[in-house]
């Protein structure tokens, strides 16, 4: 398995926030994140792919999708819907704790295969499918 | 001894409960008095989990017993913001003071236990008391609950007490 070459973690943890804010701001980030992606004038004639932003969704103890096949450069959002805090956890990056509602960043920047854990509950696997 | 404790305190809840069915509304315990019954019982359970962070150098107990932190006081924190939210106040009642009762008695006879007989009495004391408190929540409060996003609560909190019961499970057989 080959590790990401280099991750950055964006600040996407939203503690401290209130409830209402953090669907807010997951909006803003897909709002955000569309204007990227939906260029207006492909008048270059190149096809220049823009990071997309991914929402892994941890639910039931699983996450969802468990695979996801991202591009270098593309942004994964994973958000905790249950009441359990959970992680997202692979060498070389670490949610931290995720309490309920609360979501984290990745910035995926190498391509390659990386599987991670949430480390309190190790049977729940992921993995990023990063090309 | 650990089975017979254990049971006192879930037949305690299983009684509490018992008359909750519809044939017998307004008899069996209100949503806030299971509110505070679930409430204690997760209480009760960072209690033992700190017992054991206090006596046992085993990674698997320990490991365990700060999961349980966590998560009981993930979901009791969940609870009181949506009482705040509802308006509402739990109420203490019989099943919460028995269950508080049995809890004291069984955290003593824990506390004179040492090494590899405390870990495994803990582990599984911590397996009986999910088993219950599961079956219970289970069977006899989420049914009885009224209140939708109560009832929502409750069934996320069994998701997560079920977890907890399957790594007892195997923290006991690790433990043997």
């Amino acid at each position: 398995m080959k590790p990401l070459a280099s991750t950055t973690a964006s600040g996407g943890r939203s503690r401290g926030l209130p409830a209402w804010a953090v669907p807010l701001w997951i909006l803003l980030a897909v709002l955000m994140a569309g204007v990227v992606a939906w260029p207006s004038a492909p008048a270059s004639g190149k096809d220049a792919v823009s990071p997309r932003v991914h929402v892994v969704e941890i639910r039931h103890f699983r996450f969802y999708p468990a695979r996801l096949e991202v591009k270098a450069g593309d942004v994964i959002t994973w958000k905790n819907f249950d009441a359990a805090p959970h992680t997202a956890t692979a060498k070389g990056w670490d949610s931290g704790r995720l309490n309920h509602d609360q979501s984290w960043s990745l910035k995926v920047t190498g391509k390659g295969t990386v599987d991670y854990v949430c480390t309190y509950h190790p049977a729940m696997k992921g993995r990023l499918v990063v090309a | 001894m650990i089975r017979i404790l254990t049971r006192t305190a879930a037949a305690a809840l299983l009684a509490s409960a018992a008359v909750s069915t519809p044939a017998m509304a307004g008899e069996g315990p209100s949503d806030m008095q299971i509110a505070h019954i679930a409430y204690t019982a997760g209480n009760l359970d960072i209690r033992y989990a700190h017992l054991a962070l206090a006596k046992s150098n085993n990674p698997e107990v320990r490991k365990f017993a700060e999961l349980m932190i966590q998560d009981h006081a993930a979901v009791n924190e969940l609870a009181i913001a949506l009482l705040t939210r509802l308006g509402a106040s739990a109420e203490d009642n019989a099943t919460s003071k028995q269950l508080t009762v049995d809890a004291d008695a069984k955290l003593n006879q824990l506390a004179q236990l040492q090494g590899a007989e405390f870990d495994r009495a803990y582990a599984a004391n911590e397996l009986g008391y999910h088993q219950f408190v599961n079956k219970t929540v289970e069977t006899a409060f989420i049914p009885a609950v009224d209140n939708r996003e109560f009832k929502d609560l409750l069934g996320q909190a069994l998701e997560i007490f079920k977890v907890h019961e399957q790594h007892a499970e195997r923290m006991v057989r690790v433990l043997k």
